[in-house]
């Protein structure tokens, strides 16, 4: 009947499951309006098509222009998962929402990344997005000919068409996915938590919490919470990645009424959010264990 | 002649949509079959209880795959799930092993799964491209795990592929749980497996062997 820790004032697990229910569907709101806000991060074009016209014809009038085609394909990719994250919540499927999770984690870190690498003062940091990009395309390459490519060739030919002459030649090894999200707060421990848990379970993981890949549903307000908990921080990282492909839009309506909105949103989560978190955690005491003890 | 193309494609596009909601109606069915047994109830080993637990994971991943509707960037979203799926199935069957796919398949059969498994396999690198997201993997065709719209026919085919190879796994395994739960679903099982046709003259069954093949000329431009 009663469970948790410390202190002053007892809480039932009923009460519990309430709270974490709210909390649920206050995240699940939030990730619907963010999915609204994505869709003002596109243009009104075919941005493959866009990409192949402009690349390597304008740069000298506009050289975000690139940049900002990559992260409009990133978001456009991440809106995809975030609405499927969405209807996984609305349908009750916590594994799916997990599973989902991770590619749209992955096009957010890149996305603030790549932003971040743009803007820096250090040139240092230009030469990084560069290699990013060079490494990217390798791996691609690498990929699609399914290692029917001369590799020393192909990174010969890479160098020559480099436009900067003084970035080192590219590492061999791969471009770890887990690297993508090294920009979001907390990004690889998440990436991490969600490969163990939900893409990679094992029995143990598999018979545990819910919010640790768990299939049985053990108790209702630690099932809820394990929504709520996942919902919020892929909501908070989405709202992340609005932002900062906000500040590459040119789109535009108002590239600057995006970033407002993103922020405002943000804001807005961080404060419910923390009072969420805190009526979970405070308050519960387990009537078999004394005060003192 | 235009027309006549235009006349097979469209033809073409509709046999695959008609195949994919198949395979929606197939999964769900099994997923049906599975809830049913309740196998989470059950007193059982800890090798068995492993499958158990494993397979509830599935289905809930097969649940997902199921209520999606048919669309072309669908495959984005299917991905993840199908892969996480098959992999659960995968480590299921490592501790299953052969016998038990020599109880209920003539060599016929057995041949057959292990064609339909392989054509499955060989298009994991479809799945896995659709996964992990990149610039450069986003530009390209859809059939490739990007945005940009190409030959949707190759596109649904492999997608179509996948599902039946997901549906063929699915079922063998939820025949085994059957088995180890000694439920009275088996046969059930084997209806919703035969009704698939594993000789199905729809258009992917045609395009099986083509598809096995590693594509040749991949358009390299970024």
């Amino acid at each position: 009947m009663y469970e948790g820790k410390l202190v002053d004032e007892l809480t039932t697990t009923e009460e519990l499951t309430v709270r974490a229910v709210n909390y649920r569907e206050c995240m699940a709101g939030l990730l619907r309006q963010s999915l609204a806000l994505m869709a003002e991060v596109f243009e009104p074009v075919d941005l493959t098509v866009h990409m192949e016209s402009t690349i390597g014809q304008r740069p000298d009038d506009d050289p975000v222009l690139p940049i900002r085609l990559l992260s409009q394909l990133l978001v456009k990719k991440a809106r995809l998962h975030v609405y499927a994250a969405w209807c996984a919540n609305d349908s009750d499927n916590l594994h799916s929402l997990g599973v989902q999770m991770r590619p749209a984690l992955e096009c957010a870190g890149q996305v603030v990344s790549v932003t971040q690498q743009l803007f820096s003062k250090k040139p240092s940091v230009h030469g990084k997005l560069v290699q990013y990009l060079d490494a990217d395309y390798f791996h691609t390459l690498r990929r699609i000919t399914k290692g029917q490519l001369d590799t020393a060739s192909l990174k010969a030919a890479i160098a020559n068409a480099h436009p900067i002459g003084e970035t080192p030649p590219r590492k061999a090894g791969k471009l770890g996915a887990s690297d993508t999200v090294k920009s979001l707060e907390f990004g690889p421990r998440w990436y991490a938590h969600l490969s163990d848990s939900f893409h990679y379970p094992d029995l143990d993981a598999l018979q545990g919490f819910s919010f640790c890949g768990g299939v049985t549903k053990r108790q209702p307000h630690e099932y809820e919470s394990a929504y709520a908990f996942l919902l919020d921080y892929l909501a908070h990282q989405v709202l992340v990645m609005i932002m900062y492909a906000g500040l590459l839009s040119e789109s535009a309506s108002s590239p600057d009424g995006l970033c407002e909105s993103a922020a405002a949103l943000l804001n807005w989560k961080r404060e419910k959010s923390a009072q969420f978190k805190e009526s979970l955690t405070s308050s519960v005491q387990d009537p078999e264990t004394p005060l003192n003890a | 002649m235009a027309n006549d193309l235009f006349h097979s494609r469209h033809e073409a596009l509709k046999l695959l949509q008609s195949d994919f909601e198949g395979c929606i109606t197939a999964l769900n069915d099994l997923a049906r079959i599975h809830s049913d047994m309740n196998p989470l109830g059950k007193e059982l080993q800890p090798t068995e209880l492993e499958s158990v637990y494993r397979m509830w994971k599935v289905r809930l991943h097969v649940k997902a795959i199921a209520n999606w509707q048919f669309d072309m960037d669908i495959m984005h979203v299917i991905a993840p799930e199908l892969r996480v799926a098959s992999e659960q199935i995968d480590k299921v069957f490592k501790q299953v092993g052969d016998i038990f796919l020599s109880t209920i398949f003539d060599e016929d059969g057995k041949k057959a799964v292990q064609q339909m498994q392989k054509v499955a396999e060989a298009r994991q690198d479809f799945v896995s491209a659709h996964v992990h997201p990149t610039p450069q993997r986003l530009q390209l065709p859809r059939g490739r795990g990007g945005l940009r719209e190409s030959d949707d026919i190759l596109h649904l085919c492999h997608m179509v592929v996948l599902l039946q190879g997901l549906i063929l796994k699915y079922g063998l395994a939820v025949g085994y749980l059957s088995q180890l739960l000694s439920s009275q679903h088996e046969g059930a099982v084997g209806r919703i497996l035969s009704g698939m046709s594993m000789e199905s003259d729809s258009i992917c069954m045609d395009n099986l062997q083509e598809a096995a093949v590693p594509p040749q000329n991949p358009d390299t431009s970024p």
